[in-house]
């Protein structure tokens, strides 16, 4: 890679999110080969890339259910792995902050989250499991993060599912007067 | 649509058309408004309000010939149309009756 080519990981992300806009590519590349940091670029591609996934109400949709599948391994494994406390807390503050989901939701997840975390805990403290049961418990646990979050979060996601819903959240605008 | 007034976004993007003139594109129009307006902008956010700004009939565009600098990209040219500049005049004026009679604004700098 010369100097004067753009990043070409970030050049993909840019030509992706510009979404056919080839004026606006050309504009990146020359205000690059004018100078530009990588840095610079790099940034431009991440704040479109950014953008145009909030803006996007299926992908924002895609994001919300993933995040509750990510929410229900991490409830069922809380109790063996703490790494898993990082990962649910790090998707949630990301969603709240960058990604604007459906923040009721997010709310509801934490507090089925923490009802279902001090139980499991209190179990761990309490018992000493050999390693099968260990291995037993920790599906258990999975499973029951799914299955207890999945039912908490139905209702919510019923009404705000889809740009109609009641409830429902306007994509974000680009523009900064909007 | 008949639109009266702009946001403040979508002025200051006129307006860096209008001062940047017959050579208003993407770059340009960022340039000016880093320099003269003195905020640093999102090329595509420039690019989401223009293509607004189209569809209004606010600005036409039009495309110049692919250069090596951008990578055999064409530039895209803007040009603010007299229903556009009507609409810059508007909102100024609108601005101006909000200024005006404001106690706490008047006499020299805050």
């Amino acid at each position: 890679m010369t100097p004067h080519t753009p990043p070409r990981l970030a050049a993909t992300i840019v030509r992706l999110a510009a979404g056919g806009n080839d004026a606006l590519v050309g504009d990146l590349e020359e205000q690059f080969r004018a100078g530009r940091s990588r840095r610079w670029y790099w940034s431009q591609a991440a704040r479109m890339a950014i953008t145009r996934c909030a803006g996007n109400q299926r992908l924002r949709t895609v994001a919300t259910v993933a995040a509750m599948f990510a929410a229900g391994s991490s409830v069922g494994w809380w109790g063996t792995s703490r790494i898993a406390v990082l990962v649910l807390l790090g998707f949630t503050f990301t969603s709240w902050k960058l990604w604007k989901l459906h923040r009721t939701s997010l709310v509801l997840l934490y507090a089925a989250s923490v009802a279902l975390v001090l139980p499991h805990w209190m179990m761990d403290t309490t018992l000493v499991m050999s390693g099968g049961d260990r291995v037993f418990w920790a599906i258990a646990r999975v499973l029951a993060g799914y299955g207890v979050v999945g039912l908490l979060m139905v209702p919510f996601l019923i009404l705000r599912l889809g740009r109609w819903g009641p409830l429902a959240e306007r994509p974000i605008s680009l523009s900064l007067g909007r | 649509m008949d639109r009266q007034f702009l946001t403040d976004f979508e002025l200051i993007i006129m307006l860096a058309v209008l001062r940047v003139g017959e050579n208003a594109y993407g770059v340009s129009v960022a340039n000016e408004i880093e320099q003269t307006g003195g905020r640093t902008v999102l090329l595509a956010a420039i690019y989401t309000a223009l293509d607004r700004l189209e569809d209004n009939g606010l600005v036409t565009s039009s495309y110049g010939d692919p250069t090596p600098e951008r990578g055999g990209r064409a530039k895209r040219f803007f040009k603010v149309t007299p229903k556009g500049l009507k609409a810059v005049k508007e909102t100024q004026r609108s601005f101006v009756s909000l200024w005006s009679g404001i106690p706490q604004l008047k006499g020299g700098t805050a």
